[in-house]
């Protein structure tokens, strides 16, 4: 049978299994698997021979899963997570909420737009949209929950505020671009920040104008506020901007790269807790707890994904479709939003690193063909790989959220407050399309 | 029969509880190992030898280990949005149907990941670096991570059953659907 | 139509490598007469480097490149090619070749793990990268934190260094922020993986080469070829190792040259390493040879026996250089 069509098949067999309530690690997992069967057992223009495939499938599954679960720079996530449930045990992010309520009353949805702009500054530390998505989820929804946001609000802010995490640098996406186009690395985090600050805007805006559509997602603090209140909470605030000056100021002086910033940050978070005498046995336990479940649920899910690319790959699903936007004579305009289309498909069922390695091998070419830059290229891909993170069914930042809030909030509910952000993020990467200055004017007047 | 239910399910719950807490622990280690590492080579020139190797191979415990645990509180991500709608005995029947899912494809990585470990405890492979960390170890504990996620799916699939059959679910604050 | 092999490769359609195999594409569809190309599946996004070697002897592909020592225990004899230290591309990766495919040890192993041995890559010879203190004499090493891996790590910790293992991705962030002060590494990987933008000097050490690194087939799939296939693959597999050894020979004087005249503006400054530095650094690097020995002999091979082969195929191959040159000079 044509990979091809098995590819296609298997799409439809992920979402079957998907929407009949099958766990999402398993619907991924067990489609990938018998897409993976058959293009072995079923090569092209040969008989279906069920003995040629059971050695490949069964190693395929069991020994990329496990790889992937030993690679390092994956470590850093429970870890980041860790650092985000000892914050929370302590106190720190509580501390923290309470002045950015009462130092925000006025604006609307003050504190979810302070989680945004928590989610923009965290992604200075880590290269990881999951990671980021992970460790604010904790410190911010059961803040703004306590506050009696809406839950679409205060679970959507932050699942779109993670993305941030892969577009500011430091940015494990951006390196990987730019090894596989030739292109500067330096270049292309410069060319990031713009973009990354107009999507923070953008987001920012969007939670002012629902809040202002509808003030009951997020109620403003109906007690008096003096002066006196806002100063003494900023006074108690010291404690997690200390956590915030040893992390990313470690990065920055170099003691330590961002990857090993997630175990110094736990530690720092747990060191800090102990000597303010406000983290105890229990409370730690219960942070450990917390964390060890949270990233197993989210890396059952993740390590069936990464078969799922490996699935993809065989069926040169991806190679195909490039193959055909590359011959279709279209012009610039056509073939741009071919592009744009085919990383947002992808992007609902693939992770980000997965289909950077699928895809540039066969979009590079077409973007150098039309003489257009690369690294405005680079940040148009990374855009709509972050947009991928939070687009259904597999939207891995979502995910990340719902393991945080268990039953609290449903898959739904996320998804739906991620609608709302989602026609901001229209503009912007419309906007990042058309004007090509927006990601190249900063390298070309930092260089 | 239900003496060895009971037995059954009180084995199970107190091996997930070790395994949560094991895996927590070892999270802590592998948080201990980045951060001495950093301090090892500030203060001594020495970091840790096979950090990254050990931080690594750390994270499959951290992960595979509360597997089971998270089962037993179902905890792993569904759509449910599908199939709000449903009677109570087909969403039992999916229950059924989503663990089986689950051992399946779960089942069959730890079965493939234990099958190389004979071979490699026989030939003493270890991970080039300082310490020759063996390979096998790492194995042995993704094996019994995932035989426990296997068990602990048997019972969602009898509990599945049973709700598709009395139309009863013997938890349902757990369930999706009921918030 | 051809049948094409599906070749998982772990790097980028970019660079060196890439080059050489688009060249080993056209080149087998050629001699083939259009019976036989590749189907490349690049970027690692069948299988990584890590788990490549296992999927091909599984048959996840029908051929692609592998590192030896990620698959632990299987192919040691392979694994001995990186234990002397020198410099030359051409005499490592032929030698190389010719004791994986001659050398009785070397196909027995392979056998057992299913795989037929194709032909070599080369990392070409190992130097120093420094972010901005240029080290000229070991006395500079003392107190710098320098990434390395495998033999450097005794060779740099010998003389007051301490070294961090980071891997090749990630090194441009360490160099960057400064967490590391240099690292070990190859000219194609300063360019591929644009480290020469967070650094500032090159020293040249001219150490040993990571040359346990090439392509294999699975064996099933070698087999499934005609005898005639077969015969057209095995010479393919010479020339691909020779065509190889050219490109990077020719890419390493390249980059040093693009190097030192600054890439958008980024020089790196080359420094020859004085000799006795060299030397002593050489030294402690191939005293770590004894945990090659150790592993082989623990897996029950005559280590001796495979070291003796290897030196004395380079030392015939370094020969033949020096009274013929390279074969494509
Ligand atoms: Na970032
Ligand atoms: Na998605």
């Amino acid at each position: 049978m044509d990979p091809l069509i098995v590819g296609l098949l298997a799409l439809a067999v992920t979402v079957f299994l998907l929407a009949i309530r099958v766990p999402i690690a398993a619907a991924l997992g067990i489609s990938a698997s018998i897409g993976v069967f058959i293009i072995f057992a079923w090569r092209p223009g040969g008989e279906f021979v069920a003995a040629y495939a059971w050695r490949p499938t069964l190693s395929l599954i069991a020994n990329g899963p496990y790889d992937f679960l030993k690679s390092y720079s994956l470590a850093t996530v429970p870890l980041f997570i860790l650092m985000g449930h000892l914050a929370y045990e302590a106190g720190f992010t509580t501390d923290i909420y309470r002045a950015a309520r009462l130092w925000l009353a006025r604006l609307p949805g003050g504190v979810a737009m302070a989680s945004v702009l928590g989610c923009g500054g965290f992604s200075a530390i880590t290269g990881s949209s999951v990671a980021c998505a992970a460790a604010m989820g904790r410190i911010a929804i059961p803040e703004m929950l306590k506050f009696g946001y809406s839950k679409s609000l205060a679970s959507g802010s932050v699942a779109i505020g993670g993305t941030l995490g892969s577009l500011i640098p430091p940015s494990i996406l951006f390196i990987l671009f730019g090894i596989f186009a030739e292109q500067s690395i330096a270049k292309l985090f410069m060319a990031a920040i713009i973009p990354g600050l107009l999507s923070l805007l953008a987001y920012m805006l969007v939670i002012f104008i629902w809040v202002s559509l509808r003030p009951e997602a997020a109620p403003r603090p109906t007690e008096t506020i003096t002066n006196a209140d806002r100063w003494r909470s900023l006074g108690k605030c010291w404690s997690i901007v200390v956590l915030f000056v040893v992390v990313i100021g470690g990065i920055y002086a170099g003691y330590f790269t961002p990857s090993q910033a997630a175990g110094v940050g736990a530690y720092a978070a747990l060191a800090l807790g102990l000597l303010l005498g406000r983290l105890n046995f229990s409370k730690i336990a219960a942070a450990l707890k917390e964390s060890v479940y949270q990233s197993s649920m989210i890396f059952a899910i993740a390590l069936a994904g990464k078969i799922y690319v490996s699935f993809i790959a065989l069926t040169g699903l991806s190679g195909a479709i490039g193959d055909w936007i590359a011959t279709s004579d279209a012009s610039l305009a056509l073939v741009l939003l071919l592009i744009v289309i085919l990383y947002l498909v992808l992007g609902m069922f693939l992770d980000s690193i997965g289909i950077i390695l699928l895809t540039l091998p066969l979009t590079i070419p077409i973007i150098q063909g039309f003489d257009l830059s690369l690294i405005w290229f680079g940040v148009v891909v990374v855009k709509l790989l972050e947009i991928g993170l939070v687009t259904p069914p597999i939207g891995l930042n979502v995910f990340v959220i719902k393991s945080i809030v268990g039953t609290q909030i449903k898959l739904e509910t996320i998804f739906k407050g991620i609608g709302v952000f989602l026609i901001a993020e229209v503009f912007v990467l419309g906007l990042i399309v058309c004007v090509p200055a927006v990601s190249l004017w900063l390298p070309s007047v930092l260089q | 029969m239900s003496v060895l239910v009971s037995a059954y399910q009180s084995v199970l719950r107190g091996l997930e509880q070790m395994s949560l807490v094991i895996a927590g622990i070892v999270l802590l280690g592998m948080g201990g190992i980045m951060t001495a590492s950093v301090l090892g080579k500030e203060l001594f020139l020495r970091p840790v030898p096979d950090d990254l190797l050990m931080v690594g191979l750390l994270n499959v415990a951290v992960i595979v280990l509360p597997l089971a645990y998270v089962e037993r509180t179902r905890g792993h991500i569904a759509v449910s949005v599908t199939t709000d709608w449903l009677p109570p005995r087909a969403l039992g029947a999916l229950r059924a149907f989503g663990a089986f899912a689950m051992a399946i494809f779960f089942g069959g990585i730890g079965f493939m990941v234990s099958l190389r470990m004979p071979g490699e405890i026989a030939k003493g492979a270890y991970y080039d670096g300082a310490l020759q960390i063996p390979t096998w170890p790492m194995k042995a504990i993704f094996g019994f991570g995932i035989l426990l996620l296997v068990l602990r799916l048997l019972s969602s699939i009898a509990a599945g059953v049973t709700t598709a059959i009395t139309g009863r679910d013997e938890d349902p604050s757990l369930s999706e659907g009921a918030h | 139509a051809p049948r094409e092999l599906r070749f998982a490769e772990f790097g980028p359609n970019a660079g060196a490598r890439a080059g050489g195999l688009e060249w080993l594409d056209e080149e087998m569809r050629k001699r083939s007469n259009g019976e036989l190309g590749l189907d490349i599946i690049w970027g690692g996004a069948l299988v990584g480097a890590a788990g490549a070697a296992q999927a091909i002897s599984d048959g996840v592909a029908d051929m692609g490149s592998i590192v030896p020592v990620y698959a632990p225990g299987q192919l040691v004899t392979y694994e001995v090619v990186d234990t002397p230290q020198f410099p030359d591309e051409y005499v490592g990766m032929m030698a190389t070749y010719d004791l994986m495919t001659q050398n009785p040890t070397a196909l027995k192993e392979a056998e057992d793990f299913n795989v037929v041995y194709f032909g070599n890559y080369t990392t070409g010879p190992t130097q120093l990268l420094t972010r901005d203190k240029p080290v000229k004499s070991l006395a500079d090493l003392e107190g710098m934190t320098i990434r390395a891996t495998g033999a450097f790590v005794p060779a740099i910790e010998g003389f007051g260094g301490a070294t961090v293992s980071v891997s090749q991705p990630n090194v441009y962030e360490a160099l960057s922020n400064g967490s590391v002060d240099g690292s070990t590494t190859y000219y194609y990987v300063v360019d591929g993986y644009k480290q020469y933008e967070v650094a500032k000097y090159m020293t040249e050490l001219n150490m040993g080469q990571t040359l346990a690194f090439g392509i294999v087939f699975n064996k099933g799939a070698y087999d499934s070829l005609t005898p005639e296939q077969q015969d057209m693959m095995n010479e393919l597999g010479h020339d691909f190792t020779v065509r190889m050894a050219e490109i990077m020979h020719t890419s390493r004087t390249e980059t040093k040259a693009k190097l030192a005249a600054g890439i958008d503006g980024k020089k790196v400054e080359m420094i020859d390493a004085p000799d006795d530095m060299r030397k002593a650094m050489i030294d402690l690097a191939e005293k770590d040879a004894v945990n090659w020995a150790e592993k082989a002999n623990g897996k029950g091979l005559d280590a001796d026996a495979v070291r003796g082969d290897f030196d004395k195929r380079v030392a015939d191959y370094q020969a033949k250089v020096d009274s013929e040159g390279y074969p494509w000079k």
